[in-house]
């Protein structure tokens, strides 16, 4: 048990030192030895193109902190002009129509050098030397759908389209370049299209749930569910050639880690990235592993891959072992993450909740006296709460960037309404016959809050705090989509990995947390009901 | 001397005008008791007099002096008040709750005065006094409720309808502790009943609302000689014959 504790006493410091620097990142931008922030989108070949970044910039002597499966374009996007992130995998045809808003002319050189002049001049971002491969859209079918239907283009589909529903990811079916650009090209249109995710997408066209779906041409998937890829015969999808996009501040800063990372151009050919992506999706092989044998494959391999994998400290993932026996086993090897995820979304959870109860009593306090503000005041709050999270966590970004903080004022916005209106409703249903009698022998209105309202009130003030702190732990899971970590950190992963295993690795906690969270503060409720009221009281 | 007089006090709630013009005044050592039905504007009165209600015309005056220029707070210490259902404190003792207003006024015997109080009120202290108000008849509730109001000793003590909630029995005994711990301790009251009979039972003088109005103000005792009109139906309805 030393070991568990020693463990413990890691990961505390390293929360100690999480939290602090968090807090001084601001400040010390300018830092020259900070970690290198290296992001990606999530799916299984960005994870491995980022990890392969982040290894070969440590085999060089850099500290990295990798942020896998970051977020969408947009998100990174924003994220690298704001500065919060330094360097992420990125597809030149992707940056010209999803980004730059432009069409497709001219072979891959040419839409390179687009792109490189339109993010250099528009914000700083430079794109480094392309690491030799393609990894276009891939517009797919079952191989014996498409064989009955004899379809082998794109353009085959014009006719019978109607008869045939698509599933595309929500990436795909919003940008220009993507389904509205394809089915303009060349005429289609779905009798149905559905929004799926990349984690359900292949089991939806096995099940024949769907008939047509989006892939990439580099995807590891496309031979172990028998598809057969419809090829682009008007050559609608421009080139994406996949290569590391680096930040403003991270080109002025390090020159030295940039001169590394243009180590990599030209080095990954599309034989090699197609395995490698097999090797994760199909073989279920940890992403830290694999990236290792890739580099070392290429030649640019420096430690060994026991080493690489044990620095990401990623487990061995058993892909033949039924999910629920292979759970405990993947939690307990990866224990020491899983204690800093939770005292990382506990830390999110309490900084919101405490703020928004220092917040919201003194409100509804106040409201009981100015009650004309009441309606209103909650009716804004009713709709803060009414925001979808992912939206308003979405919100936040412009504001307070990415990270804790948004997500702590995002979870902090949710908490309001819960506590400012169980304050306001416990209050004033607080014994307004003793109150009354109190105010007619001589109770002053703070004698009559302090001794009489506040602690009838308490324990519908402390069920409202319950309710908002059970909501916080579930909805403090998705605040993993803005970088805040915690415990959606495997489950955004583990939805981009397809790997129900690390899903649940995340969900399970979150869900135990939520009911320890709702236990412990049900015996708080009962700790601050007063004597000589009736019990049960909710 | 009067100890609580009121001249022509106007209470205006929006449209309707629930005291139009009313005088009363209570000499020390009397008991008034306002008697009328429902919207007659006797609680309103009632309030007025320990400022829980502020008039739009007219003045309150309690021991001479305008109850404006008096402090709200230490006004309604010096006067006793009893509501209709009591109005204790649930998650008090019944001891705390005797003992509210001397504490209020720091007294350093604060739970010797509220102990001294219950028993007045009919309570033995050392059995009621630990309890809870939930755990108390309404008839014990309502005799805590009396003991607070006169635990710090007022000269005056202001009721609201403060035996309607109880049964017939329970009523009359309540009614009889009120009237011996009155006259025992030479309290001036002023209490509001719906009630003819309790009002004749009870009080030394009586009052008469209708309408924001007073239609009748006699002593008890000359009360059903000179009940005409509103009055003597109030009487009929309370059962006491003429």
């Amino acid at each position: 048990m030393s070991g568990l504790r020693a463990a413990a006493a890691r990961v505390s410091w390293a929360l100690a030192l999480c939290a602090l620097s968090a807090a001084v990142v601001p400040l010390d931008a300018q830092d020259r030895d900070r970690p290198i922030l290296v992001a990606s989108k999530p799916f299984a070949e960005s994870y491995l193109l980022a990890e392969v970044f982040a290894q070969f910039l440590e085999a060089n002597g850099f500290a990295v902190e990798r942020r896998p499966g970051f977020g969408m374009t947009e998100l990174l996007m924003q994220a690298m002009i704001a500065g919060e992130i330094d360097v992420y995998p990125e597809y030149t045809g992707t940056g010209l129509a999803a980004v730059l808003g432009q069409t497709a002319s001219g072979g891959s050189a040419a839409v390179f050098g687009r792109v490189s002049e339109e993010y250099e001049t528009r914000w700083g971002i430079r794109w480094l030397p392309p690491l030799g491969f393609e990894n276009t859209y891939a517009i797919a079918m079952r191989r014996e759908a498409a064989d009955s239907l004899g379809v082998r283009a794109l353009s085959g589909l014009t006719a019978i389209a109607s008869d045939l529903v698509g599933g595309f990811s929500p990436d795909f079916i919003g940008r220009d370049d993507g389904l509205d650009g394809l089915a303009t090209a060349y005429g289609i249109e779905f009798r149905e299209t559905r929004s799926l995710l990349q984690a359900v997408k292949y089991q939806a066209i096995e099940e024949g749930a769907v008939d047509v779906i989006d892939a990439y041409s580099t995807d590891g998937a496309i031979s172990r569910y028998d598809l057969t890829v419809l090829a682009d015969d008007r050559g609608f999808f421009p080139p994406y050639d996949a290569a590391p996009l680096a930040s403003r501040a991270f080109m002025q800063e390090r020159p030295e880690a940039i001169l590394v990372l243009t180590r990599l151009g030209g080095r990954i050919d599309v034989a090699a990235m197609r395995r490698a992506n097999e090797r994760v999706e199909v073989e279920g092989r940890p992403v830290a592993e694999v990236a290792a044998e890739l580099l070392a494959e290429v030649g640019l391999g420096g430690g060994s891959v026991e080493e690489a994998s044990e620095s990401s400290g990623a487990a061995v993932r058993d892909a033949e072992r039924p999910v629920l026996s292979a759970l405990p086993r993947r939690m307990w090897e990866n224990r020491s993450e899983l204690v800093r995820q939770v005292f990382r979304h506990l830390l999110l959870v309490v900084a919101s909740l405490g703020a928004a109860m220092v917040v919201a009593v003194p409100t509804g306090v106040v409201l009981e006296r100015r009650r004309a503000l009441a309606g209103t005041t909650l009716r804004v709050a009713g709709i803060l709460q009414t925001i979808p999270s992912i939206a308003l966590l979405a919100f936040m970004i412009p504001v307070f960037g990415i990270g804790a903080v948004p997500a702590v004022v995002a979870l902090f916005l949710y908490s309001l309404l819960p506590i400012l209106r169980n304050t306001y409703t416990g209050i004033i249903e607080a014994a307004p016959n003793a109150v009354e009698a109190g105010r007619a022998l001589g109770m002053t209105e703070w004698q009559l809050l302090a001794r009489i309202r506040l602690p009838l009130a308490a324990p519908v003030i402390m069920a409202g705090i319950r309710t908002a702190a059970v909501i916080n732990v579930g909805t403090a899971t998705l605040a993993a989509f803005i970088g805040a970590g915690g415990l959606g950190d495997p489950i955004v992963a583990g939805l981009a990995l397809s790997d129900p295993v690390m899903i649940l690795s995340g969900a399970v906690p979150a869900a135990v947390l939520a009911l320890l969270v709702d236990w412990g503060l049900s015996g708080a409720e009962l700790l601050v009901a007063p004597k000589g009221v009736a019990e049960g009281r909710r | 001397m009067a100890l609580i007089s009121v001249e022509e006090g106007v209470k205006r709630y929006e449209a309707t005008l629930a005291l139009d013009g009313v005088s009363i005044s209570v000499e020390a050592g009397d008991c008034l008791a306002l008697v009328g039905g429902s919207g007659s504007g006797k609680t309103t009165l009632l309030r007025a007099i320990n400022r829980l209600t502020r008039l739009d015309g007219g003045r309150v005056l309690v021991r001479g002096e305008p109850v404006d220029r008096q402090d709200a707070v230490r006004l309604r210490r010096s006067i006793g008040y009893v509501q209709q259902d009591g109005g204790l404190i649930p998650h008090w003792t019944c001891l705390a709750n005797a003992s509210l207003v001397p504490g209020l006024l720091g007294r350093p015997d604060a739970s010797d005065c509220g102990r001294r109080a219950l028993g007045a009120a009919g309570l033995e202290p050392g059995e009621f006094g630990s309890r809870y108000p939930r755990e108390l008849s309404g008839g014990q509730q309502q005799r805590v409720a009396i003991a607070r109001a006169i635990a710090a000793g007022p000269d005056i003590l202001l009721m609201d309808e403060p035996f309607a909630a109880l049964d017939a029995i329970t009523r009359t005994e309540a009614q009889d502790t009120f009237i011996g711990l009155r006259e025992s301790a030479g309290m001036t009251a002023c209490f509001v009943t719906h009630d003819m009979a309790e009002a004749l039972r009870v009080a030394t003088h009586v009052a008469v609302m209708r309408e924001g109005r007073i239609v009748l103000q006699v002593p008890a005792g000359e009360l059903v000689d000179r009940a005409t009109g509103y009055a003597a139906e109030l009487l009929e309805k309370s059962g006491v014959t003429l």
